[in-house]
């Protein structure tokens, strides 16, 4: 029987318009990367930071609702008093630190899945001649690259944008004042604006450099030694030259800053900071669990040694500053950030222009093609 | 209604001329495109598909202009590429059902499309085998398969039969034969192998250096010639072209050998009996070639 014998059937559906092709190509590409079983690992790992994250938001709804067993929370862990007396200034400060650790393990997250779904989307489709497939359909180039950022995009958006958006309802649920979202959405705001530009970055300086090699695990190692190299020269540069500007050179130091900025963070550190001395004041009366007066803390036996010792040349900074250790020294760090903004964002523009270069070079269309 | 119509068409590669002011058209239905490797056939190919910007010259296909309605063509046009070429990963209905969804089809339109059409592709058996590990033949229909998805009103192969053995090429020209002369696809089948293209096409087009050579119906272009043979003898020649205008044939001296041409109906056995009558001896006797043989083989010799 010739093989034909079974018909051919005209077909008269309805067809989408061109605006959605790249979502068929995002979707795919996005359902293919989940069937490896590390992207699944990671996919499910990164959600443990959004229910910390969910979980912190609630709990400072309730203290904001000052129920009793949160003033019981805080006097066991000695936390200041005067926290319940006007805790909604404290509210954006709180949202935003919360945010932000949430963002540095899910940056930390959003790496991974980048290693891990990137390196094969384009690589794969030049090793297996798959580019006349794709122009011979009603397809132009920036539909094929925007399907392509839309498989990351859309891994990136079950570990940071989904939680984030979660967590923010539950903990605006929480609260119980309408008067929260105009206080918290920004940080919302800021988190999502900052998780698109890890997706638009990332996701096309990851495509880039899979456009490079038709080996996956070429792309892979290239990836790895670009955020790791770039990474490792920063840190050095920066302490053999003590100039902040080297910061820059690390790429993941650019995307966490400017990350930090549309968060609010150095605000919000400055907020915290500006809070210090009261809540240093209030400290000093201490107590401990259950309400029972504590003695003053002693000076820790490194502080002590410093005093007797006086200022080291080492216990200064690049600029002079004195070291300071532990959280106040963080929150200084956050609020007066070393790493130069204006020199990150300039340094993200030109990563991404030079990875949409590099795209449309290395993906001609059939013009150029063999 | 013309299938595709090219005026004027120049396309160089920097110094390689790949169209050379190419002007053709040709109707719907079957269409050969014939030619050897470097002719430009792929290159006609993708201009017609609006893949390439042209230097100089227009054009249209099923009347889209091929300089400013390419997304349109290729929403209208099926094409299988010459080359081996695989969405990875995937099983031959997914990899039919995500060329549908990316000519625009809903994806449970596609999915069920996609079985139909591999049906009909003769892969219904392994529809559910990673593509990668398809022979060649299955590869080539699969191919087939999702050019024709979305169900184009023409579909252009670019050498579809390469590679194959007599089994797979023989499947693959009975498909594009049943798609253009069944079920009313336009087919343009580029090939280098005249007997492909014959076997599909009822209309030709044969290229050289980036130029029409020739044009026309198949059966045209082979019927002028279908009496008409080349024969040379062992000596006496002149004589033995009286013997057969004798028999009722036609005889034309050519260099070292005669075009004779016998009476309508009747074979080459007529030449052989009057050889044999005169005691002849046939040294060489085969039929003229056609016109469309020659100017291949001319496209050849350039």
């Amino acid at each position: 029987m010739p093989i034909f014998d079974q018909g051919y059937q005209h077909w008269n559906g309805t067809l989408h318009t061109r605006f959605w092709r790249w979502w068929a190509i995002a979707r795919r590409g996005a359902w293919q990367a989940s069937k490896n079983r590390f992207t699944r690992f990671v996919l499910f790992a990164s959600l443990m930071p959004s229910l910390a994250l969910a979980t912190v938001l609630a709990l400072w709804g309730l203290v904001e609702q000052q129920a009793s067993w949160a003033e019981l929370f805080l006097k066991t862990f000695g936390l200041p008093q005067t926290i319940f007396s006007d805790p909604a200034r404290l509210r954006n400060v709180v949202w935003t630190l919360a945010f932000h650790y949430f963002s540095i393990f899910e940056f930390m997250a959003a790496m991974i899945l980048v290693l891990l779904a990137g390196p094969e989307l384009i690589s794969q489709d030049l090793r297996f001649n798959a580019m006349p497939l794709y122009f011979s359909k009603p397809l132009r180039r920036i539909d094929y690259f925007a399907g392509k950022l839309g498989v990351i995009g859309l891994l990136l958006s079950a570990v940071v944008f989904a939680p984030m958006i979660i967590a923010y309802i539950l903990g605006v649920a929480f609260s119980l004042d309408v008067k929260v979202v105009r206080d918290t959405l920004p940080v919302l705001l800021g988190g999502l604006m900052y998780g698109a530009v890890i997706v638009a970055s990332a996701g096309t300086l990851m495509l880039a450099v899979s456009s490079l090699s038709r080996n996956t695990r070429t792309v892979g190692a290239i990836w790895i030694g670009a955020i790791m190299v770039s990474q490792s020269i920063a840190a050095i540069t920066n302490e053999t030259t003590k100039n902040d500007k080297t910061r820059v050179i690390s790429y993941g130091g650019d995307l966490t800053r400017v990350g930090r900025e549309l968060l609010g963070v150095p605000y919000a550190a400055q907020q915290l900071l500006d809070l210090t001395d009261e809540v240093q004041a209030i400290t000093a009366h201490r107590t401990g669990p259950f309400g029972i007066p504590l003695p003053p803390a002693p000076p820790d036996k490194n502080r002590r040694r410093a005093e007797r010792r006086g200022p080291q040349p080492q216990d200064f900074g690049p600029q002079g500053r004195q070291r300071e250790f532990g959280p106040l020294f963080y929150f200084r760090q956050l609020a007066d950030d070393p790493h130069p903004l204006n020199l990150s964002v300039g340094v993200l523009i030109g990563v991404f222009v030079a990875s949409m270069l590099l795209l449309s070079s290395r993906v001609k269309s059939l013009d150029r093609l063999k | 209604m013309t299938l595709f119509d090219l005026k004027n068409v120049t396309k160089t590669y920097g110094k390689v001329t790949a169209l050379n002011d190419l002007s053709v058209d040709m109707p719907i239905g079957a269409v050969g495109l014939l030619g050897p490797n470097g002719a430009g056939k792929t290159t006609m190919i993708r201009t017609l598909l609006g893949l390439i910007r042209i230097d100089k010259g227009t054009g249209t296909i099923l009347g889209f202009d091929i300089r400013k309605d390419a997304l349109k063509i290729r929403q209208t046009v099926g094409f299988v590429p010459e080359d081996e070429c695989l969405f990875p990963g995937t099983t031959g209905v997914e990899f039919v059902a995500y060329a549908g969804e990316l000519a625009g089809m809903g994806r449970q339109d596609a999915m069920q499309r996609s079985h139909e059409v591999l049906d009909y592709a003769g892969l219904s058996e392994q529809r559910y085998r990673p593509v990668d590990s398809y022979s060649t033949g299955m590869k080539q229909r699969l191919k087939l398969a999702a050019a024709i998805v979305h169900d184009p009103k023409l579909v252009i192969m670019d050498e579809p039969t390469n590679g194959l053995d007599p089994q797979g090429r023989e499947e693959m020209l009975e498909l594009a034969r049943d798609l253009s002369h069944n079920k009313g696809m336009s087919v343009l089948f580029s090939s280098h192998l005249l007997p492909d293209v014959e076997h599909v096409c009822d209309h030709i087009m044969v290229m050289g250096r980036g130029k029409l050579l020739a044009k026309g119906r198949i059966d045209e272009m082979k019927a002028r010639f279908e009496s008409v043979y080349q024969v040379r003898v062992k000596r006496e020649q002149e004589a033995f072209a009286h013997e057969l205008q004798r028999a009722g044939c036609r005889t034309n001296s050519e260099d070292d050998a005669l075009e004779v041409v016998t009476p309508d109906g009747v074979g080459p056995d007529l030449i052989w009996r009057t050889a044999a009558q005169s005691g002849k001896q046939i040294r060489y006797l085969r039929p003229r070639r056609s016109t469309l043989e020659e100017v291949f083989l001319k496209a050849l010799e350039d």
